[in-house]
């Protein structure tokens, strides 16, 4: 053995005794408050941790660059029941509202996960590659193809299909963009000088007051700029300047659960 | 960090008398051995790339390492706030007399006797096996540092195993 590999073995085992005897020492030796053990859960809990493999600078604007949480167990708020941390960790995106997740409407999001940039949109400079990333969520949609403006990009897309011109209800996390459709993937018929209208109405919050929403049209698999609606309800009246078949997105511009009741889709001559 | 399967939470509950214990035994007040913990945890949240597996030898020392420090950081405070003396090697005896090694018995006395500085880097180092850049993001000094005490501290334990008569590591 050389001097080298006999100072880490000598270190080492000196380290492994000290630790031993460390454990036995601490044993019901001191407890913390209860006070202090959930303030520092609530931090564990809130805190994300560091990425430091691509040093990414995690832009939080409205809907953000794209970033993604693989195998992340999101939580909500301590304050709340294990099954509200159940349920959101069945999903991320966009869910339509079931027993299942019912919970999670109007409450606050923490995320004690991981947060992961996926490999393949990242360029080789370890930057995220906005074509990239924007070619591989678009890809999750068959209605929207790309957008007029290259800053925008949601974190997720879902299809949702109307019926009888009823949105379904949904739940949101933020980033994510519902794209409303008709049967067989069709959109709204619309002509120059109509209005595309698109009656919405939120849950409210139990932590804000604000839950923005963006809400835009998609013409031609083109998502255009869409707008911000604060309130718990609204219209959304779209202007039709060219005629087409227009589609109705919404994106969770919140940084908690959005959830959106049963709204409506139809044109106004 | 190794977080993909531990999360802070995870690491708090595994570790928390631990570290108590730890703030406690250098501040001997409740209510600071609380604040250094606190301050310790977001020390540990920023150094989560370095921690693979929550029940590892590394993983423990760098909670302990950082705990300690950050319990110390306290002290200093509180005494420069109260005109204190301060002396760092007394207060950190951790683990306390009542299991330290002793100069007729153990050979890890040469060990055991080094400034406490030295042993902590050495216990990164050697035992941990954290590279001189990852003990200088945990010990908050630059790699050059890290050098220079790693170099001193070796010679020093040498020293000391030549003085003591403990058995050669070589």
């Amino acid at each position: 053995m050389n001097k080298k590999d006999g100072l880490y073995e000598y270190i080492s085992e000196y380290d492994e005794q000290l630790m031993d005897k460390i454990s036995a020492h601490i044993e019901d030796k001191y407890s913390v408050t209860e006070e202090f053990d959930q303030k520092m859960k609530k931090i564990c809990m809130q805190k994300k941790s560091k990425r430091s493999k691509y040093h990414l600078k995690i832009a939080t604007a409205m809907v953000g660059t794209f970033i993604v949480l693989v195998g992340t167990g999101i939580v909500t708020n301590a304050a709340t029941d294990g099954k509200v941390a159940d349920a959101m960790r069945k999903f991320l995106g966009i869910t339509t509202v079931t027993e299942e997740v019912q919970e999670l409407i109007g409450k606050e999001v923490i995320d004690d996960g991981v947060l992961e940039v996926e490999e393949d949109i990242v360029n080789e400079n370890n930057l995220i590659d906005d074509g990239q990333k924007q070619e591989k969520v678009f890809a999750e949609s068959k209605i929207v193809e790309s957008a007029e403006k290259s800053g925008v990009i949601p974190t997720s897309i879902q299809d949702v299909q109307v019926k009888g011109g009823t949105t379904p209800e949904i739940i949101m996390t933020n980033g994510a963009m519902a794209v409303f459709y008709q049967k067989d993937y069709s959109g709204w018929k619309c002509e120059t000088g109509e209005e595309l209208v698109f009656e919405y109405e939120k849950y409210a919050s139990d932590v804000t007051d604000e839950q923005n929403i963006i809400v835009g049209y998609i013409l031609d698999g083109v998502m255009y700029e869409g707008e911000a609606y604060k309130d718990l309800s609204g219209n959304c009246r779209m202007n039709i300047e060219k005629e087409g078949e227009y589609y109705i997105y919404v994106v969770s511009a919140t940084s908690d659960y959005v959830t959106l009741k049963a709204g409506t889709i139809h044109v106004e001559k | 960090m190794g977080a993909k399967e531990n999360t802070f939470l995870d690491i708090y509950e595994k570790y928390k008398f631990l570290m108590f214990s730890i703030a406690m035994d250098v501040l001997q007040d409740k209510f600071a051995a609380e604040d250094a913990i606190q301050n310790a945890f977001l020390k540990i949240m920023n150094n989560c790339d370095k921690i693979d597996d929550l029940e590892s030898k590394r993983t423990k020392r760098l909670i302990i390492t950082i705990t300690k420090n950050s319990a110390i950081d306290i002290y200093r405070k509180r005494n420069i706030l109260w005109n204190r003396e301060i002396e760092i090697e007394k207060i950190v005896e951790f683990p306390k007399e009542d299991f330290q090694v002793s100069e007729e018995n153990d050979r890890f006395y040469a060990i055991e006797i080094l400034p406490e500085k030295y042993k902590e880097i050495l216990l990164l180092k050697y035992s941990a096996g954290f590279s001189n850049g990852e003990i200088a993001e945990i010990l908050d000094i630059s790699e050059v540092n890290v050098r220079k005490r790693l170099s001193r501290a070796k010679k020093q334990l040498e020293c000391n195993i030549k003085m003591e008569g403990v058995e050669q590591y070589e």
